[in-house]
């Protein structure tokens, strides 16, 4: 496990928050379960821009799912302070540097990020960056590859639509929500996002669960190789 | 610390009632609190006989169906579509079992929304609490709020405000004190004091200040001037007497109707408003012309001086703005319709008068004998707004063989003028020809008889269509004596052959009301779709129908209005008072918004399509369907209706 792989450094390397995030994935995780009874959270991650590596997080909205329900109650939602910022991102993305949301550093950001996903597993539209760009925070503030176990929507709507179908790789948010008839909204920012991922997420798992996808085993297995 | 995601709630909530009458403050503390489920098709939400949670909810997407289990059957009481609320048992009594099962049938996203923290609002906020009371329905049967049904059709934003008024349910102020003088007075000395004051009129009062009689400028004019009586003569000659007068609680409607009934321009105030107490001020149609311009007492006159069609056209079409300003204003159906039938009834006398001349100019006179012109359909009944199709027919005394053609000959070319005239005025001709100029419908008395009685004894499908027009006859020019004694055949033939009365409660189940609209599509209890609704088959139809048998069958002679019929029931059967009270509420309510599509889309407003409508209308009318259908069960079970399927 990849577990053991971090037990074996020395704890004291590792911020507080850190160490309060790995432990919760010390018990052996369940997988054999119902889908209606994994938890799940579905992040969206704004950025500078697209290279992980060189861009940094400017917003990430997330919304969680049990049993097919969304808690308003218990949603997130923030903004982090960066010294650099990219005029067109922010073109996409509506936030300005010096926008009126509340903003909060990176650390802080990230410490209330990891609170927030605990070990649930986690969804996004293209995981893979918004994945990327986040282990890459972390590791500027001390922490380290996030272990939480991710699905990919596109990878779940590619499994629908069958393997014979030729799928663009890259394709959006806005066009699944349109074949799958999601009420878009104008405030197009990570947590207007998240929640349209996440209404998709429960569109896409009910399609598949037709066809015999009903454990949280089977919704991974099929999952394509991120890392 | 999470914004983005309650706000979208909060948008969405917003525009749908309840939430629309709760601050954005509240409304997003509520969005704050939801739960998003997402349900596929055939999930069931709850089940009828569980106890439900401590929330209730409101569609977001796709639509949920309500069904009431009863042994094996299902019965399809609602579908819910964006923006409904259901399963409200919370609100209402928390530890009482849902009555109803609901499952999707469209995959749906839900908003659960708490109890806890609505019942608070409810409790604060009238107009939430009003909603859930009084509009919404959820099993159970509840009054319609008699605030907002007024409001819901108007065009302009649903704005509730609480101290909306208008002028005509305003008592008047009575500012002016009255002129008077005694019965002694000379016509001169009258007419001098009316100059002093300034006045046109005077009221002739006894030693306790009790009204006598009137005099106006226009008496001073006719009677004095070029009439019969000299200046010194005593004032007694010229009075009108007795005076017509009303208490000071009267309303701007009140009195304006009264002047119009009795042809003045004048009402004497007293203090109980009657001729037996003590006067206590003066009303004149002046007076009430200048708090408010467009009045139908001006109307009326206008018709009374009208020389041709023309004019009755033009008259007739700045009723129709009237008409608009009053359903603009609010003001109470029953009191719209009786002044448009006012205006209405005097454009058809007019018409009798102005053809009566005309034939009388090439030497064919009327005839010396007892006829009376008769308004049937929507007019008969006294509940014709728009200007529809006319439908009318005539009665004349019977006689001798030769006297009976001539009469009759007569009368088809007097009905044939007038037909022509009410088309001149925009009342099409009724494609059916019910009009009074055909010979079928120009009948004596005892013809009528004949046929009401083979109507009644052999009732086909085609005799109760006829049945359904004729019977809201209502006479409007000539000897009403005839049109009572029609009346008074048909209570006598009834009490004879009682069934009849099954075969018009059969026709009156014939359009059976949708149960809701759904999206644009109506849902019909047989699960077919149409593109347009046709209010006047599915909604007024059967009320006006069910509404006359049961008048029938009660015996309740002269009532014709079917909201006046309905408000009558409810006065005499105790036990069903709730329902007719709603029946004339939901008759109110059709009428009022079938008016205002009527004049928006300038026709008769019977048919729309149900996408045209906003949330709040699309409720209000549903709310109208309920009633109907226990209108329909009562009628088939008091008539044994089950027999004739």
């Amino acid at each position: 496990m990849i577990f053991n792989f971090f037990k074996n450094k020395t704890s004291k390397e590792y911020p507080e928050f850190w160490k309060n995030y790995i432990s919760l994935f010390e018990e052996k995780q369940k997988y054999k379960i119902p889908i209606s009874q994994a938890d799940f959270v579905i992040i969206d991650v704004e950025s500078t821009g697209l290279d992980f590596k060189k861009d940094k997080i400017l917003s990430i909205g997330g919304v969680k799912i049990k049993n097919n329900q969304i808690d308003v109650s218990n949603t997130f939602e923030i903004y982090l302070e960066q010294d650099e910022f990219n005029p067109d991102a922010a073109l996409v993305h509506g936030i300005l540097k010096k926008s009126n949301s509340e903003k909060i550093s990176e650390q802080d950001g990230i410490i209330k990020f990891l609170k927030f996903i605990k070990n649930d597993i986690i969804v996004g539209h293209s995981i893979y960056f918004d994945i990327s760009i986040i282990n890459e925070t972390i590791k500027r503030n001390g922490g380290n590859k996030l272990l939480n176990k991710s699905i990919d929507t596109i990878n779940l709507y590619k499994r629908i639509k069958g393997e014979d179908y030729k799928i663009d790789s890259s394709v959006s948010l806005d066009t699944l929500s349109e074949e799958f008839k999601i009420t878009k909204s104008d405030r197009h920012n990570a947590a207007g996002d998240a929640i349209i991922t996440a209404i998709l997420f429960m569109k896409l798992i009910s399609k598949l669960k037709k066809r015999g996808v009903t454990d949280l085993e089977s919704l991974l297995k099929n999952k394509r190789t991120l890392f | 610390m999470s914004n983005t995601i309650p706000h979208r709630i909060y948008d969405f909530l917003k525009e749908h009632p309840p939430f629309s009458f709760i601050s954005k403050e509240e409304l997003l503390k509520i969005s704050q609190k939801i739960i998003i489920i997402y349900s596929e098709n055939n999930d069931v939400i709850f089940q009828q006989g569980e106890k439900p949670p401590s929330y209730f909810y409101v569609v977001r997407e796709g639509a949920v169906k309500l069904f009431n289990e009863f042994k094996d059957e299902k019965i399809l009481i609602d579908v819910c579509d964006e923006g409904d609320i259901f399963g409200i048992r919370p609100l209402i009594s928390a530890d009482q079992p849902y009555t109803l099962t609901a499952i999707v049938s469209e995959e749906a996203l839900i908003y659960k929304i708490p109890a806890e923290l609505f019942l608070e609002i409810m409790k604060v906020n009238k107009n939430v609490e009003n909603y859930f009371t009084s509009s919404f329905t959820g099993g159970i049967r509840n009054p319609y709020s008699k605030y907002s049904k007024q409001k819901v059709f108007l065009d302009s934003q649903i704005s509730i405000n609480d101290n909306f008024n208008f002028s005509e349910i305003q008592t008047i102020p009575i500012s002016s004190k009255p002129i008077t003088c005694s019965i002694e007075t000379s016509i001169k000395n009258a007419a001098l004091i009316m100059k002093e004051n300034k006045v046109g009129s005077i009221v002739i009062v006894d030693e306790n200040q009790k009204p006598i009689g009137i005099i106006t400028d226009r008496d001073l004019r006719n009677k004095v001037v070029a009439g019969d009586f000299c200046s010194d003569c005593k004032i007694e000659n010229i009075m009108s007497s007795p005076v017509i007068t009303s208490d000071s609680n009267a309303t701007v409607a009140d009195l304006q109707i009264l002047m119009i009934k009795n042809n003045i321009h004048h009402i004497c105030i007293t203090e109980d408003g009657t001729i037996n107490s003590r006067m206590i001020g003066m009303i004149s149609e002046h007076d009430i012309l200048v708090l408010h311009g467009n009045n139908p007492s001006v109307f009326i006159r206008e018709i009374k001086r009208a020389q041709n069609s023309n004019q009755l056209n033009l008259i007739r079409i700045s009723t129709e703005q009237l008409l608009k300003k009053y359903l603009q204003q609010e003001i109470s159906i029953t009191y719209i319709t009786r002044i448009i039938t006012e205006i209405n009834n005097a454009i058809n006398i007019k018409a009798i008068e102005l053809t009566i001349s005309e034939l009388s100019k090439t030497g064919n006179d009327l005839p010396n004998v007892k006829w009376c012109w008769l308004a049937l359909g929507s007019q008969g009944r006294e509940e014709q707004l728009l200007r529809s199709d006319q439908d009318n027919a005539l009665v004349f005394e019977d006689a001798e063989k030769s006297e009976y053609e001539k009469n009759k000959n007569y009368f088809l070319q007097l009905a044939k003028g007038v037909n022509d005239i009410l088309k001149d005025c925009g009342f099409d001709y009724c494609p059916a020809n019910v009009m009074a100029s055909n010979p079928k419908w120009c009948l004596s008395l005892g013809e009528w008889n004949n046929q009401f009685e083979n109507w009644i004894y052999t009732p086909g499908n085609k005799e109760v269509m006829y049945s359904t027009i004729f019977f809201d006859f209502q006479p409007i020019y000539g000897n009403f004596e005839l049109s009572e004694k029609m009346a008074d055949n048909i209570y006598q033939t009834l009490n004879n052959q009682e069934s009849f009365l099954s075969f018009l409660a059969k026709n009156a189940l014939e359009n059976p009301p949708p149960l809701s609209f759904f999206r644009d599509f109506m849902v019909e209890n047989n699960g077919e779709h149409k593109n347009e609704f046709d209010i006047k088959a599915r909604a007024m139809m059967p009320l006006v129908d069910g509404a006359r048998v049961l008048t029938l069958s009660a015996r309740l002679e002269g009532i014709n209005s079917t909201i006046k019929r309905f408000n009558k029931l409810a006065e005499i059967e105790p036990e069903n008072k709730e329902l007719f009270e709603q029946l004339a509420d939901a008759y109110e309510i059709i009428i009022r918004f079938r008016t205002m599509q009527g004049l928006k889309h300038n026709n008769s407003g019977r048919y729309f399509s149900p996408d045209e409508l906003n949330k709040m209308q699309r409720l209000m009318l549903r709310n109208c369907f309920r009633p109907i259908k226990e209108l329909q069960q009562i009628l088939t079970i008091r008539f044994n209706l089950k027999m004739f399927r």
